[in-house]
């Protein structure tokens, strides 16, 4: 399979009054065409700034993303994103919304009828045609978030970037999206780059599982490969000794290797400390 | 009014910005489709109050610059000492709160009617 994404020396430093905050180091990550990786870690370990970068919304310190042979330096519809809140523009439609962005991004290629047929049929693929003419503000958070994917899905993405994408929602809706993304990801092959930080979503769903070490100066800390084969049918990988140890594995690295708790005991005992030393 | 609009345009939430720079709206594209109607409800919030202040000082400036109109009707009847006028000015103070508020609610009509944001225009 051929690279589409070359991630490579990435660093990432925010400036704050106290110096420079070093979010990212040395990130080095290639993706696949057609594959689908995820990106887990705890929260402020800089998946997020990961997303943002490739999706071009921030500019890495040092080092770079390379898409199918050119650095990425804006943001572009070659990168669609699926926002965790959906983002939708509330003034505007489920069918308006879509449509905004495939006239934005395909008008120069297709004619107002193809336009129409090709917004329909998006929104057709996520199950939301009964619902096309409502605005965000009068469907459900499930069906915001279908909307905000096919809005993203239309904009026929070399690349889709979803952050935490079914984060907000709650764990039944979630279960049924994830199933609806795994029946339109096996129908259209996209290349997908998803964070999570739900480690079934992420061994659900995932070709590649890249578990992110805790910041500052996060990087990379581990890559699993999942073998599972497709169509994955979420009640049968339950009892899945593969799917188990997969799970496992990820869980080890989250809770063992890269444990967040250690530094609020840390904190905690630091505070004791400080008490201790005030009292004697 | 320049102020709530210019608040309104500042506080537009950074993922409708973000959606406008990865579909590379147009500058022109991206004040008609998103910066505008987003400050829609602080615009007219920023109207309704300068309405109201705009009808105040206009009933003062006439009790001043003797301009025809209510209030040089207030300050006249004040000043000619009719056993009529404490009357005549409390019809006249009446009046201008009646359109004061007509004022008002005929700003929260047309927001009604231009406004995606129906929660914004219910009180």
């Amino acid at each position: 399979m051929s690279t589409i994404l070359d991630i490579t020396q990435m660093d990432m430093e925010f400036p704050t009054p106290t110096g420079n905050f070093i979010a990212l180091k040395n990130v080095d990550l290639k993706i696949s065409k057609g594959e689908f990786v995820s990106l887990i870690g705890h929260s402020g370990c800089g998946k997020s700034t990961v997303l943002n970068i490739v999706a071009g919304l921030l500019q890495a310190t040092k080092g770079g993303v390379i898409l199918n042979g050119r650095e990425i330096h804006q943001p572009g519809p070659d990168r669609a994103v699926v926002f965790q809140n959906h983002s939708l523009l509330p003034w505007l439609t489920a069918y308006q919304n879509v449509e905004l962005a495939v006239k934005q991004v395909l008008s120069n290629r297709m004619s107002a009828a193809e336009i129409k047929e090709w917004t329909e049929h998006n929104l057709r693929l996520v199950q939301m045609d009964h619902a096309m003419h409502k605005l965000p503000s009068e469907i459900s958070g499930g069906m915001k978030q279908r909307v905000g994917i096919a809005r993203a899905l239309a904009m026929q993405p070399q690349i889709l970037l979803m952050d935490e994408p079914f984060g907000a929602l709650d764990a039944l809706t979630r279960a049924h999206m994830q199933d609806s993304l795994m029946v339109i990801q096996s129908e259209l092959k996209n290349t997908v780059v998803m964070i999570t930080h739900d480690v079934d979503e992420a061994v659900l769903l995932s070709d590649r599982i890249v578990m992110m070490t805790n910041g500052p100066a996060a990087t990379i800390g581990e890559i699993l490969d999942v073998k599972l084969e497709r169509p994955r049918d979420r009640l049968a990988l339950v009892n899945d000794a593969e799917y188990i140890g997969l799970r496992a594995q990820v869980l080890r690295f989250l809770y063992e290797k890269q444990r967040k708790v250690e530094h609020i005991q840390h904190a905690a005992q630091k505070k004791l400390d400080g008490k201790k030393r005030t009292a004697a | 009014m320049v102020i709530n609009t210019a608040v309104g345009v500042a506080s537009i939430p950074s993922d409708w910005i973000n959606v406008s720079r990865v579909l590379r709206l147009s500058p022109l594209t991206h004040v008609r489709k998103i910066v505008l109607p987003a400050a829609v409800p602080m615009i007219f919030t920023g109207m309704r109050l300068s309405l109201g202040v705009a009808w105040m000082v206009l009933i003062a400036a006439e009790m001043l610059a003797q301009n025809p109109g209510l209030g040089k009707f207030v300050w006249d009847e004040f000043q000619n000492g009719s056993s009529n006028s404490l009357g005549r000015i409390m019809v006249a103070i009446l009046t201008i709160g009646v359109i004061g508020f007509l004022l008002d609610r005929t700003m929260l009509q047309l927001q009604r009617w231009l406004s995606w944001d129906k929660a914004s225009a219910s009180r």
